[in-house]
């Protein structure tokens, strides 16, 4: 029986073709050398995971840390990135004002009912009564209260707060008063030709020198018959609701 | 006998409600975050005043005049942090005196009613502070003229209320005053 499956072999191979027998072997083998390279590798693998677990922890651990720290740097960027605008409105106002007491804001009213910040500069540092709050872009309010460490500024928004304003174009001359989230241009002139976007500027008071910006005109209110006065809503150029960054103008003497 | 008994013992609120000096803790923790972090949660110009609900929750718990002696430091710190002359102080003493009283016709139990008096004690005490402003010399009007920031910092208040309440009633179960005092 042998004899013959060589003899038949050999015949196929000599014609240079695969035997039936050949080619059957070869499938059935190829199945079982996939079976068992899987398992051969998988207990390999296994092998040297079991071999590298003490060192795959603490590279884990290593990673883990990387991990931490790069998190840590990318909120920080984030957080460098969002404050640039402020920074840069600080330094802004820095350069237009340097004589000024930088500091920033660390509390709120509570109660949201009156618009006071408290300031992270007090009569220590040089802050008194009535002076000038600004930000970069604008007017920010006036000190009201200073205790030695801070102190309390009253926003140009606050329905308490007067201040005394000047159209820049027509230089008409009025009294800026808050009305909670805006400013009212009071008092100006019936000649005046007010127009929406008009800058207003501070007039020489005993908190501000003449010229920094209070904000734009917004809206002009309709004169009613017989009044001899209009007033017109301004939009404050400072953003009072999100302030982080103030300059304290030293009064004049 | 019996007024010596009386003059000691002037009423029975003093067994019940939470313990004094914690609560007096935590509300000058409130009174800080209020001053520092909520504003900046604002919302249509309004934020919700914590201190009213750690006041009125207190008060309707323990009696008018330990939640008037919470109101009072309370109050005291809002007026320091505000940098107002003392409105907040009267104010916040008044409501809780008020929400004390009132509380002896109700159950302070559930979430809901004491939510909404935690509502209706923002407004009072806004109220009153105007009130008090005024008398110090502020223009007239300013309640009026802050009346729509009222109602929303009363919604907002009662809002706030309620989800601590219903989350503490899920979290926290009261002894009750026999199980605290070991009476067994």
């Amino acid at each position: 029986m042998a004899a013959l499956v060589a003899l038949l072999q050999l015949d196929f191979a000599r014609a240079g073709r695969t035997s039936p027998l050949t080619a059957t072997v070869t499938a059935v083998s190829a199945y079982l050398q996939l079976a068992a390279s899987a398992v051969v590798n998988g207990v390999r693998g296994g092998f040297a995971a079991v071999v590298r677990t003490p060192g795959l922890a603490s590279e884990n651990g290593r990673l883990r840390g990387d991990n931490g720290a790069l998190r840590a740097q990318n909120d920080e960027l984030r957080e460098r990135l969002a404050r640039i605008p402020a920074a840069r409105g600080l330094a802004a106002a820095q350069l237009a004002h340097p004589d000024g007491i930088t500091a920033t804001v660390i509390g709120y009213d509570p109660e949201a009912s009156m618009r006071i910040v408290t300031i992270s500069r007090g009569a220590k540092d040089g802050v008194r009564r009535d002076d000038g709050v600004v930000t970069g872009a604008g007017v920010a309010g006036r000190i009201v209260e200073v205790g030695p460490l801070s102190s309390k500024v009253l926003l140009v928004t606050d329905p308490t707060s007067k201040l005394p304003a000047i159209v820049q174009h027509g230089r008409w001359w009025a009294i800026a008063v808050g009305t909670s989230t805006r400013v009212k241009l009071q008092y100006v002139s019936q000649d005046a030709k007010l127009h929406v976007g008009d800058r207003v500027v501070t007039g020489e008071g005993r908190s501000f020198h003449a010229g920094v910006l209070i904000g734009r005109i917004k809206q002009i209110e309709p004169v009613s018959a017989g009044a001899l006065d209009q007033t017109a809503i301004v939009q404050p150029a400072a953003d009072l609701s999100a302030l982080s960054d103030v300059v304290v103008l030293p009064q004049k003497i | 006998m019996s007024s010596f008994y009386r003059r000691k013992y002037r009423s029975i609120e003093i067994t019940v409600g939470p313990a004094y000096w914690p609560v007096l803790g935590l509300t000058t923790l409130l009174a800080f975050l209020q001053t520092v972090v909520v504003p900046l949660l604002a919302f249509r110009g309004a934020v919700p005043s914590l201190v009213t609900i750690a006041v009125v929750l207190y008060a309707s718990r323990a009696g008018a005049r330990r939640g008037a002696l919470l109101a009072l430091p309370a109050g005291l710190l809002e007026d320091v942090f505000a940098g107002t002359g003392g409105g907040w102080t009267v104010s916040t003493t008044i409501v809780a005196l008020l929400v004390g009283l009132f509380s002896r016709r109700m159950f302070a139990d559930g979430a809901f009613v004491p939510a909404v008096l935690c509502g209706a004690a923002v407004l009072v005490r806004d109220l009153m502070f105007w009130s008090i402003m005024r008398i110090e010399g502020f223009p007239p009007g300013f309640a009026v003229a802050h009346l729509h920031a009222s109602l929303w910092r009363a919604l907002l208040t009662a809002l706030v209320a309620f989800a601590w309440l219903i989350l503490r009633g899920r979290l926290v179960t009261d002894k009750t005053t026999i199980e605290r005092y070991g009476y067994t």
